[in-house]
């Protein structure tokens, strides 16, 4: 692959000029992309890799200033090209897939629309001709059924099926250069690995340069021939991937690597006395049409599903989007109507009346996936922490509450000094401390975590894991951890529940569910998010 | 507050618009004529340096500079009456409405809708026919009307916001509906009902003017800025200041409206910061 490069970025510095006052976001950042090459271009959240990929294509507001640098595509200078030179490259020889597949397709257009777009702009075809093209290009990435898909609109396709389309619109035009920014992070574990397959494949077809920015390592370490491991607006580390997997020179490039959730959890005792139980928990949604709204079926979100969990224990439910696994955490804390028995310390909690509930209110917190959602925003955190407190201990002096606040602050290490910000303020990590600040102030028996980690890097993920393992040891926490991540369940849960479709597909000791699974679902998932990162050895697990 | 007071488009308007205020209640008293003073030799004349007229007659020979001042009082009166009322049933019917969802919320809409429907001048002469005319009538009736569309705006937001993951946390503690909707709905509304108190306003004073116009209004000699820029319309050509002086004290008011309410509106959301 000694080819002369196709794509060279030499000493970029990218700027952001904003009222409060400029922003580097990349600062001296080098590298270059030959023929046939994969680079993957890695960092967690901030660290200027997508901004460094935008502006290969010229594609960043204008408030994005180049103080110095330059981006040659084929010995051509992309900085300060005219609007009409760059047209002629964008989406022609040089293609991007986005992260979002929903949100980067138009929702008015049919996909056949969209893509042929691509074609007539840069092909100058007329329709005949790009419809045959298109339909070619579909069934190169696996769309199924290719001729019925081509006048379906965005939201008729699946999430992976979309993908697949932004791929193909990418493809048409037979670029040299793919820039991929994250196109698999919006999308489950089986459809990621079924997409990373498709563009390896390809890649290979085309003899296509990728460039490929992601924060997954394991994805990086199948996938990628070079590795640029960026942080804060630099590169800290550049090499084959091989050598910097085995041999990671920089630190930070070690902290990655070693950003694996780890250990496991030991079941708590046999006679541990049981917390919660739920049986036959139902949520059907209705499906109303025809005259009269009449019902017509229903969405079984979760149908007929029965757990037990005891003191101190850790129950994982994992399933991919749209299995049910939040719904059916909803229902067991009545923050949604259901069928079903469920019970809490003994008692009957299911048909208790909103007033009924509040007292056991305190007792069963719950953490969100959404750590920019779950705070209100014109709330400061000490407020937002001091709620609980207000409502199920109103009579708890101005201090006391302060105090308490403090407390649970310093608890999930957030310093307390800063509980007059606003959430805003805070990085991703700390809100989801703050969160779960927010329910341990009550001093809660249960805690439902709903994709606790999910949003967040990492690095991050595996200190909000160990803050929420610490915390289980010191109050003898029960925990129902809701997941698509199957590493961070298994460093969490002593107990898995696999859910699809609603239903239980496979329920067992985690040992048992990750060394010997029964059922071909499960076998399905752990392939899925493991053997990417297994296959060639050197992974750690 | 201290966030209000740096803003300094927005101290400049609350100060201009305190001024006129001001002058609106407390200039009729302190300048000692009455608004029906006519001038019988000075009918229809320019403005003076001479402080007889500094805002010059109308045709009627009445004195412009109090008759504005007297409109003032009646057009910010109306504004600030009808924009309070429509504020409040408005952001709780909305909020409500959105909140609670389902059939209540059908239900709570459609009503909306049927007084959408109602002819606001059919509405308004009804009112006169049983009730009598009275200035109090045109508050109520304007007020009347427009909290529909603050009703509507607030909904939105409320259908918005209760998805959102706060509100479901919030529920997880234990907070009451009521608590919900007023720690965590309205307070997050708050940006976009701001702008549309500021656009309610002129609306208003418009409203009135359209309704003194068809003499269901403000009774002579009593005015409005409404009534004064219509008369001052008529004689555009003729005597352009009797358009000018009340436009002017108008176009003041609104645009300072607007500027406090965009510095409201960033001093309350604490992202801006």
């Amino acid at each position: 692959m000694a080819e002369q490069p196709i794509l060279e970025v030499e000493n970029l510095h990218v700027d952001f000029a904003l009222h409060t006052g400029t922003v580097s976001a990349v600062k001296g950042v080098s590298f270059s992309l030959s023929k046939g090459e994969t680079l993957a271009l890695v960092g967690e959240s901030g660290s200027g890799k997508s901004v460094t990929a935008l502006s290969i294509l010229q594609l960043l507001p204008p408030v994005a200033r180049y103080p110095q640098g330059s981006i040659r595509y084929d010995g051509q200078e992309m900085l300060g090209a005219r609007p009409g030179t760059l047209q002629t490259i964008r989406g022609n020889r040089v293609a991007m897939v986005f992260q979002e597949p929903m949100t980067s397709l138009n929702p008015l257009q049919t996909v056949e629309q969209q893509v042929a777009e691509v074609l007539t702009e840069h092909r100058g075809m007329d329709r005949k001709e790009a419809r045959a093209r298109v339909l070619e290009l579909f069934r190169l990435v696996g769309i199924p059924d290719a001729e019925r898909r081509l006048s379906a609109y965005p939201h008729e396709l699946s999430g992976g099926q979309r993908q697949r389309v932004m791929i193909a619109m990418a493809l048409a035009c037979e670029p040299d250069v793919l820039i991929a920014d994250e196109p698999t992070t919006a999308l489950d574990v089986t459809i990621q690995a079924q997409i990373m397959a498709l563009l390896k494949d390809l890649k290979q077809r085309f003899g296509m340069a990728m460039l490929f920015i992601t924060h997954d390592l394991g994805i990086v370490h199948h996938f990628a021939d070079r590795v640029c491991v960026m942080r804060l607006g630099e590169v800290v580390e550049q090499g084959s991937t091989r050598e910097v997997f085995a041999n990671p020179q920089h630190p930070y490039t070690r902290e990655l690597l070693d950003a694996e959730p780890h250990g496991h959890k030991e079941p708590p005792p046999e006679d541990a006395p049981v917390l919660l139980e739920a049986r036959d928990v139902k949520v059907w949604f209705p499906i109303r049409g025809g005259w009269f709204s009449r019902v017509t079926g229903h969405v079984k979100a979760v149908d007929r599903i029965s757990l037990t969990l005891r003191e101190g224990q850790t129950l994982g439910i994992v399933g991919e989007s749209g299995s049910g696994k939040s719904t059916l955490g909803k229902a067991i804390l009545k923050l949604l109507d259901s069928d079903g028995r469920i019970r809490f310390e003994g008692a009957a909690i299911d048909g208790l009346s909103p007033l009924q509930m509040k007292p056991l209110r305190r007792k069963m917190q719950v953490v969100f996936q959404d750590p920019f959602g779950s705070l209100s925003p014109r709330m400061t955190i000490g407020e937002v922490i001091a709620e609980g407190l207000k409502v199920h201990e109103p009579l708890m002096s101005a201090r006391q509450r302060e105090a308490a606040v403090i407390q649970a602050l310093e608890e999930v290490a957030i310093d307390p000094g800063l509980r007059n910000r606003y959430p805003h303020e805070f990085s991703g990590g700390q809100r989801q401390r703050i969160a779960i600040a927010r329910a341990m102030v009550l001093k809660p028996k249960f805690l439902l975590l709903d994709e606790p980690t999910s949003a967040l890097d990492r690095s991050v993920q595996v200190k909000v894991v160990d803050l929420l393992k610490a915390l289980q040891r010191k109050y003898g926490l029960t925990y129902l951890f809701i997941s698509h991540d199957l590493a961070v369940v298994r460093a969490m849960a002593d107990e898995v529940i696999v859910m699809q479709h609603g239903r239980v597909v496979e329920h067992g000791r985690a040992e048992q569910i990750f060394h010997h699974p029964r059922q071909d679902y499960t076998r399905q998932l752990l392939a899925a998010s493991f053997d990417l990162e297994l296959t060639d050895g050197a992974r750690v697990a | 507050m201290r966030r209000l007071v740096r803003n300094r488009a927005t101290m400049v308007s609350l100060i201009l618009l305190a001024l006129i205020v001001l002058a609106s209640f407390l200039g009729p008293v302190l300048l000692g004529t009455e608004i029906d003073d006519v001038y019988w030799d000075y009918m229809g004349g320019p403005p003076t340096w001479d402080g007889q007229h500094w805002f010059g007659t109308d045709s009627n020979g009445r004195d412009l500079l109090i008759r504005t001042l007297y409109g003032g009082q009646i057009s910010l009166t109306v504004a600030l009456v009808a924009t309070f009322v429509s504020l409040i049933i408005g952001v709780t019917y909305g909020a409500i409405s959105g909140y609670v969802g389902g059939r209540t919320d059908n239900l709570m809409m459609r009503f909306v809708d049927i007084l959408y429907s109602l002819p606001f001048m059919f509405l308004v002469i009804l009112m006169m026919v049983v009730f009598g005319r009275s200035i109090l009538l045109i508050y109520i009736a304007i007020g009347a009307v427009e909290w529909l569309d603050m009703a509507r705006i607030v909904r939105g937001q409320t259908l918005a916001l209760k998805r959102r993951e706060f509100v479901a946390a919030a529920h997880a503690l234990g907070v009451s509906d009521t608590g919900i909707l007023l720690r965590h709905i309205v307070p997050n509304a708050v940006g976009p009902v701001i702008v549309y108190v500021t656009l309610t306003v002129p609306k208003v004073i418009l409203l009135e003017s359209f309704l003194s116009f068809l003499g269901l209004g403000v009774q002579e000699p009593m005015t409005s800025w409404g009534v004064l820029i219509s008369e001052g319309t008529a004689s555009m050509e003729s005597a352009p200041w009797m358009l000018f002086f009340p436009a002017l004290f108008l176009a003041v008011t609104l645009f300072c409206l607007n500027f406090i309410g965009d510095g409201l509106r960033d001093a309350l959301d604490p992202k801006t910061r």
